[in-house]
């Protein structure tokens, strides 16, 4: 929330220049800027635990996948034995 | 005179920013330009100096961190150096939850009665804080722009993010609400 005041004095005070000197520092910025621009310094290869962390959820959704795709497969497999049993069965009527 | 002055430091200054883009590290000049006037400009709002301060390092360290995409619109870069700040401002007041007090000065508010055609009595004055007080802060914001910080249209359209016209039609739309809130009253 923002809520204005008037000052009545006859001058504003602001900090001296000596004040906002004293905040002033561009190679703190420009080494806050490298820290976050950076690329990491080893690849992620390198990075054994990393590494096999991104390998188990690789892993684990490689199983994923291939069971829903076995379960698709079992599906149709049965969907055709029961049109073939029906075709069949209308042949002997 | 004063004209091509200006549009001869506006050329300086795309210089100086397409080497900031090209390099970070040649963004410290316009660093140098720029921080005390940002750093006053977050000073009266928060009216702390290691506050202001440490916002003034976030609102240069963001400006570095995006300086490339800024596309230079013939404006100074200050423009959309106070809109950053004015975003971290907002949500330093936001996350602390504490009441954002702007001092006014006493010229400015008669500035702004004078042209709002309004008594400049101190009480009307009264009047018009608690009017300002009742509109939301986008705008409050440009009234705040416009006769406290002095800013052309041009730079308040290039803040908000409007032409200038716009900027100068909202501008007056604030004006006359406050005008009607004072009638109200």
């Amino acid at each position: 929330m923002r809520k204005y005041k008037i000052n009545r004095d006859k001058e504003r005070k602001l900090p001296p220049h000596a004040v906002s000197d004293k905040f002033k520092d561009f190679d703190k910025i420009r080494m806050q800027h490298s820290d976050i621009t950076k690329r990491p310094t080893q690849p992620l290869y390198k990075n054994k635990k990393l590494f096999m962390l991104l390998l188990l959820i690789a892993l684990v959704a490689w199983v994923v996948a291939e069971s829903i795709r076995e379960a698709k497969r079992a599906e149709e497999g049965k969907n055709k034995i029961e049109l073939i049993e029906k075709s069949k069965k209308s042949e002997e009527k | 005179m004063q004209g091509s002055k200006q549009s001869q430091a506006l050329v300086i200054e795309q210089q100086l920013i397409k080497a900031a883009q090209n390099n970070p590290a040649r963004f410290a000049p316009l660093y140098e330009k720029y921080h005390r006037q940002i750093f006053l400009f977050i000073f009266k709002r928060v009216k702390n100096e290691d506050l202001a301060g440490d916002i003034t390092s976030r609102v240069f360290l963001k400006a570095l961190l995006n300086i490339k995409k800024f596309k230079f619109q013939g404006f100074p870069l200050s423009s959309w150096l106070y809109r950053i700040a004015s975003n971290e401002i907002n949500m330093y007041f936001r996350k602390s939850k504490k009441t954002n007090e702007v001092e006014i000065m006493e010229s400015d508010v008669i500035e702004l009665m004078t042209e709002m055609k309004e008594g400049i009595d101190v009480n009307r004055q009264e009047q018009l804080i608690e009017a300002l007080n009742e509109l939301p802060l986008e705008q409050t914001q440009l009234i705040e722009y416009r006769f406290f910080e002095k800013m052309s249209f041009k730079e308040i359209g290039e803040i908000t993010g409007v032409s200038e016209g716009n900027a100068k039609i909202r501008v007056y739309r604030v004006i006359d609400k406050l005008k009607k809130i004072l009638k109200a009253n």
